[in-house]
């Protein structure tokens, strides 16, 4: 595995803000963040059913996580918090870290007041 | 007697002669010098191993490193071990073998505390060399060809 490709919901604010964090850290391997709904998305994940409603991480030799699984692989990408990685995915972490990322996905249109940014970047967006 | 009391060292030595004060001095540095190059042995061997692994085989610069944390260990504990030693003349044979074991404790306690903070280091260093080579900790969801 030499790179991975986050796939993320680019209708959503805080999505937006956390592919900007995400692109500031510095990482293991390199990473490349693709917004679910673009053309480029469609040409090469079309297949997977999951973009666009979850966040979505491809490894570039085919292997797919998906939701709170996603969540943890794009922290295990990066050097500050591979760490972190390993202790939310452990048994005690597990259950409450994988809730709480549902809990905030779920909602994830209703945060966008509380980040300040309701900008559409995306062209083939309708609303 | 109040005078007594407040005797200078200078007049004590020369009242009672300092008689051990320069055997505690010799007998501590004796000591202190193997104490801290045993410890150095020790640490440079086991951790050559330890940094020979972190450094993934690159010897010359796991063994300068080694070297370079060696020859801190040294100047850190003899430099420490002899600005520990403050003799003041010793009255008795007991007097001066109490003072030395007291101080040769501390030292080694010392040293004991500086050893492991040497070891989380070196387990520091080594933990973030193993973790650049981790894989995912969650399994994928699906694979594709």
């Amino acid at each position: 595995m030499n790179r991975l490709t986050v796939l993320y919901d680019e209708r959503c604010a805080v999505c937006r803000r956390a592919r900007d964090w995400l692109l500031e850290q510095p990482t293991y391997l390199p990473l490349e963040v693709l917004a679910a709904g673009s053309p480029a998305a469609r040409a090469r994940y079309g297949p997977v059913p999951w973009l666009g409603q979850e966040l979505v991480v491809i490894s570039d030799d085919g292997r797919i996580w998906v939701g709170p699984a996603a969540f943890v692989t794009a922290l295990w990408a990066t050097m500050r918090y591979r760490s972190w990685s390993f202790r939310l995915s452990g048994p005690r972490l597990a259950p409450m870290a994988e809730s709480f990322f549902q809990m905030v996905s779920r909602r994830r249109h209703r945060w966008a007041r509380f980040v300040g940014d309701d900008q559409i970047e995306c062209t083939w967006c309708h609303n | 007697m109040k005078q007594a009391l407040k005797r200078t060292d200078q007049e004590v030595v020369e009242l009672t002669g300092d008689r051990y004060g320069v055997w505690v001095y010799l007998a501590y540095v004796t000591v202190a010098v193997g104490m801290t190059a045993a410890l150095a042995r020790t640490l440079f061997r086991a951790g050559g191993v330890f940094l020979t692994d972190v450094f993934q085989g690159q010897q010359p610069l796991a063994d300068a490193v080694n070297r370079l944390l060696v020859t801190g260990f040294y100047m850190l504990n003899l430099g420490y071990g002899l600005y520990l030693l403050r003799a003041e003349p010793q009255g008795t044979a007991f007097e001066a073998v109490a003072y030395l074991v007291g101080r040769l404790a501390l030292l080694l306690v010392t040293l004991g505390i500086i050893h492991f903070v040497n070891v989380f280091v070196f387990w520091k260093i080594r933990q973030g060399a193993e973790r650049k080579t981790l894989p995912p900790p969650v399994a994928p969801q699906a694979i594709i060809t």
